[in-house]
């Protein structure tokens, strides 16, 4: 007679469990590991090949480095590599090709993964300077950015790590609380890494939300009527136009139309096309 | 029944004289209320301002009446007046003493028609109730036409601009002698027109020849009489004069202006019936009052135009001049910049604004501009002081302000400049700990240029293996990484495992009688199996065993589960079968036989498992 017990049916389900979570796992990547290092290679050689040729006055520079970025892009889209040196990269080479647009949403998507690094925050710095468009920051951003720092600086790993460690760490010490119910200071410490857990655990959920509720961009074209509805029949919302590196968060879409709103909180409509977001 | 009567009755007489105990001093409060009205004069002319007054005796604090809103009459209340005054008569022996308490109500009316208008009732409330005065009667007026008294306005410019200052001037030409007088003026008090605040200029050596001017609203003007001439005839002429602004554009008609004064009138003297001693001495000139107005007069305001006007226009009328300066001149960036304004031009500049400094471009861009205030008048001038930031060291001068004004000669806006101010700007020096140590902050260096940072161009690309690692982290990817997953879960089912065996093992040891008798049977049995079947004391064994098991099973000592009669009660109430209780019985009494008289090859063998079949079925009743 077969007997089903407890722990075999437990055991099952978690075999059932893990494998349904495996099958979730597999990525979305065209490309091998060699493919890939072989294009990392290539396009290596190629931007040091057009900064050569630029230093020599060769204007060939440029098709060199169109390459590059090329490849990059290549890593990107089919390796499915997001890297934030892969970004930073990008954003250097667009920037050498003279296109402020895409030079500043590669280093702002380089900024997720690697908030603090110096290269890249002074890049961006001076790519921004060379923006036509100066929208001023609200003073409201900077408070924030200065009291929780902790959450815009350290990269998302960092902090998800973080979590996973002082996750474990709290339930180490409450299962050490159940042996040792005397020791007060056990509790302490399962409390404090239960904070910093928490902390941890909502800067990842703020992450999430922010991703799907404030969707940053970057104007691509060189001169971009923005106007006040999603039509050109509209008046335009400024009296010159917004031009490339402008940044500004996703509010909406219609159709070919994307509303949006600079970092001063004015709003306007622009195309689709002439303006990419951070994470598509 | 007469005694019920008598009661009856004298309980009634207690009754009325207890109300009216209660109620004689109100009644004797309403009867002394009085309300009584007056009025000076029921004869008035038009704008001539009249006392109507009305008195209220008896209550210590009558309310104020409220004069119903009339169009006939202008109302100015006045504060009311309360009197109380005692007397004491002395009559026949008796002394009497009375208090008298009195308010009086005073208000001031103005007609605003000519005809018979009526002061309507109105109604005060005095002592709970509320009393209704008569109404009464006004002839007023029209002012009277006289040759030898006018009373003319003229304006300096029959039109002007919004906010140009004009002047208005008075003359009252005064062709015969005059008692008392005074002014009404209600273009004072219309709210289209400004009357900046004004001295007039006064000639010490004319100080004699200037007068008060009373008006109706109980403010005074100064104005000089002199001498002059009308139609040919010599008069006097009070003249004042007061600056206004227009603050409204249209056509405007001044309402209009009149002069209230009293006479001689010799042919109104008064006759008394009985000849005084004094006939004559005491008697005063009998006086009569009159009133003339201005004829009417209008203006033409015109609004400023909006073509060419600066979006930074701020209002001012007339050419101006602004002066700047500032102080301190050599400084740092971020320290404070006091930026003094003076700005000089208008006639009157007690409402004169200029353009926001800090929304001025060329401020704005180099400084940072805050604390800026309303401007005080300073003789001719009014000052405006702000506080400036220099943002860097590039900063170099105040540029020159721009102040937009409206030229009414040329109709068109012009703007008034400063000078620039130069500036010596300085960077902020860092603080180090070095300074707090006393210790120079760099060391002298022996060689030449200070080696700058150029900030222009980006860095370096990255290189190498470091492109290809996926660094995507948060929520959005734990899907794909189902082990961050399961380590999340695993931990609280850790836990909760954890918890249990803890309980458990509480549980246990909180009862280690029931773990002996769970285990006593395996113990028991183990026991069993390990007699050899050709032991010969085997039986001794098997009683032991079995007396160890009874006594875990049963919770009691071992010495108390010895004997078949030990246990036999407690195994029948835990319900073990009378069959396996004989089965016991006989049991024991085979091992106690082996013990004594030996047993038999086959006892030795059948007692250990009789023991363990025994036992099987005890445990599996318990």
């Amino acid at each position: 007679m077969f007997s089903t017990s407890l722990p075999s049916v437990v055991l099952s389900a978690a075999i059932f469990f893990l494998a349904a979570l495996g099958a979730c796992a597999q990525g979305k990547s065209t490309l091998t590991a060699m493919q890939a290092a072989a294009l990392c290679q290539e396009a290596e050689q190629l931007f040091n090949a057009g900064n050569d040729k630029y230093a020599a006055g060769d204007v060939a520079a440029l098709d060199d480095w169109r390459k590059a970025a090329a490849r990059y892009e290549r890593l990107v889209n089919e390796g499915d590599y997001h890297n934030g040196a892969l970004f930073y990269n990008l954003g250097n080479i667009y920037f050498r090709l003279d296109d402020i647009g895409r030079a500043i949403l590669n280093y702002r998507r380089a900024q997720q993964f690697i908030p603090r690094d110096p290269n890249l925050l002074r890049n961006l710095a001076f790519v921004r300077s060379r923006c036509r468009d100066h929208v001023p920051e609200p003073e409201r951003i900077r408070v924030l950015k200065t009291v929780f720092f902790w959450h815009y600086d350290l990269p998302p790993s960092w902090r998800e790590n973080g979590f996973l460690a002082t996750f474990a760490a709290a339930w180490v010490f409450a299962l050490l609380c159940l042996w040792r119910r005397q020791r007060h200071w056990l509790r302490w410490c399962t409390a404090a890494f239960a904070f910093l857990a928490l902390a941890l655990a909502s800067s990842l959920v703020v992450d999430e939300w922010n991703r799907q509720k404030h969707r940053p961009g970057v104007i691509l074209g060189e001169s971009v009527t923005a106007r006040k509805g999603d039509s050109d029949s509209y008046e335009p919302s400024f009296t010159e136009p917004l031009h490339a590196g402008t940044e500004f968060t996703l509010i909406g879409s219609r159709g070919e139309w994307l509303e949006i709103a600079l970092s001063d909180g004015r709003t306007c409509w622009v195309r689709r096309h002439q303006a990419e977001l951070v994470n598509p | 029944m007469p005694h019920s009567f008598c009661c009856h009755s004298r309980f009634a007489l207690l009754s009325w004289l207890t109300a009216l105990a209660f109620l004689l001093p109100l009644a004797l409060a309403i009867a002394e209320t009085e309300v009584k009205i007056g009025i000076s004069s029921q004869n008035v002319y038009l704008g001539e301002t009249f006392v109507f007054q009305i008195s209220v005796s008896g209550d210590s604090e009558p309310e104020a009446p409220a004069f119903p809103k009339t169009a006939d009459f202008q109302v100015e209340s006045l504060a009311p007046q309360r009197n109380q005054s005692t007397s004491i008569s002395i009559i026949n022996g008796r002394m009497t003493n009375t208090s008298v308490n009195e308010t009086i109500f005073r208000y001031n009316l103005t007609a605003t028609r000519t005809g018979t208008l009526r002061i309507p009732p109105i109604p005060v409330k005095v002592g709970g109730r509320v009393t209704h005065t008569q109404a009464v009667p006004v002839h007023v007026m029209a002012p009277e036409k006289m040759d030898d008294m006018a009373l003319e306005v003229a304006v300096s410019s029959p039109e002007c601009y919004v906010g140009q200052p004009v002047t208005v001037t008075w003359k009252w030409f005064i062709g015969r002698n005059v008692l008392n007088y005074r002014f009404s003026l209600p273009l004072l008090t219309e709210k289209d027109f400004s009357f900046p605040a004004h001295t007039p200029n006064l000639d010490p050596a004319r100080r004699r020849d200037y007068r008060k001017i009373p008006l109706s609203s109980g403010d005074e003007l100064i104005g000089i009489l002199e001498q002059a001439t009308r139609n040919g005839v010599p008069v006097s002429c009070l003249t004042f004069s007061l600056p206004m602004l227009p603050m409204q554009a249209g056509t405007v008609t001044f309402p209009a202006s009149t002069v209230t004064f009293s006479v001689e009138d010799a042919s109104r003297a008064r006759r008394s019936r009985r000849q005084s001693l004094f006939d004559g001495f005491f008697d005063q000139t009998p006086t009569r009052t009159m009133t003339i107005a201005a004829p009417a007069l209008s203006l033409n305001v015109k609004d400023l135009p909006a073509e060419g006007k600066p979006k930074n226009f701020s209002g001012i009328v007339g050419p101006c001049r602004v002066e700047v300066s500032a102080s301190p001149r050599q400084v740092s960036v971020g320290d404070p910049i006091i930026l003094t304004v003076h700005v000089s031009g208008p006639e009157y500049v007690d409402n004169l604004r200029i353009p926001a400094l800090s929304e001025c471009p060329e401020l704005s861009r180099d400084f940072r501009v805050s604390g800026e205030e309303p401007g005080v008048v300073e003789s001719n001038r009014k000052v405006f002081q702000c506080t400036l930031r220099a943002v860097d060291a590039q900063v170099k001068a105040i540029p020159a302000l721009r102040v937009p004004f409206f030229n009414p000669a040329s109709g068109h806006y012009e703007e008034a400049l400063s000078e620039p101010i130069s500036l010596e700007v300085e960077e902020v020096r860092t603080v180090t700990a070095l300074d707090a140590q006393g210790l120079p902050t760099a060391l002298p260096s022996n060689s030449g240029s200070k080696l700058e940072t150029v900030t222009e161009g980006i860095a370096h690309n990255y290189g190498g293996d470091i492109l290809l690692v996926d660094q995507r982290a948060g929520l959005a990817t734990w899907p794909k990484t189902p082990w961050k997953i399961a380590f999340c879960l695993a931990w609280p089912c850790i836990y909760l495992l954890a918890l249990g065996a803890v309980a458990w093992h509480r549980h246990r040891c909180a009862d280690p009688g029931a773990i002996a008798a769970q285990r006593a049977a395996g113990k028991c049995l183990a026991a069993l199996k390990r007699i050899q079947p050709d032991d010969a004391s085997g039986p001794d064994l098997t009683l032991a065993a079995l007396t160890d098991f009874l006594a875990a099973k049963l919770r009691r000592p071992p010495a108390a589960a010895q004997s078949f009669q030990d246990v036999q009660a407690p195994l029948a109430a835990a319900g073990i079968a009378p069959a396996e209780l004989e089965r016991l019985e006989k049991l024991f009494a085979g091992c106690e036989a082996s013990r004594y008289a030996g047993a038999t090859p086959d006892d030795l063998k059948q007692i250990p498992l009789e023991a363990a079949a025994i036992v099987k079925a005890i445990n599996r009743a318990f």
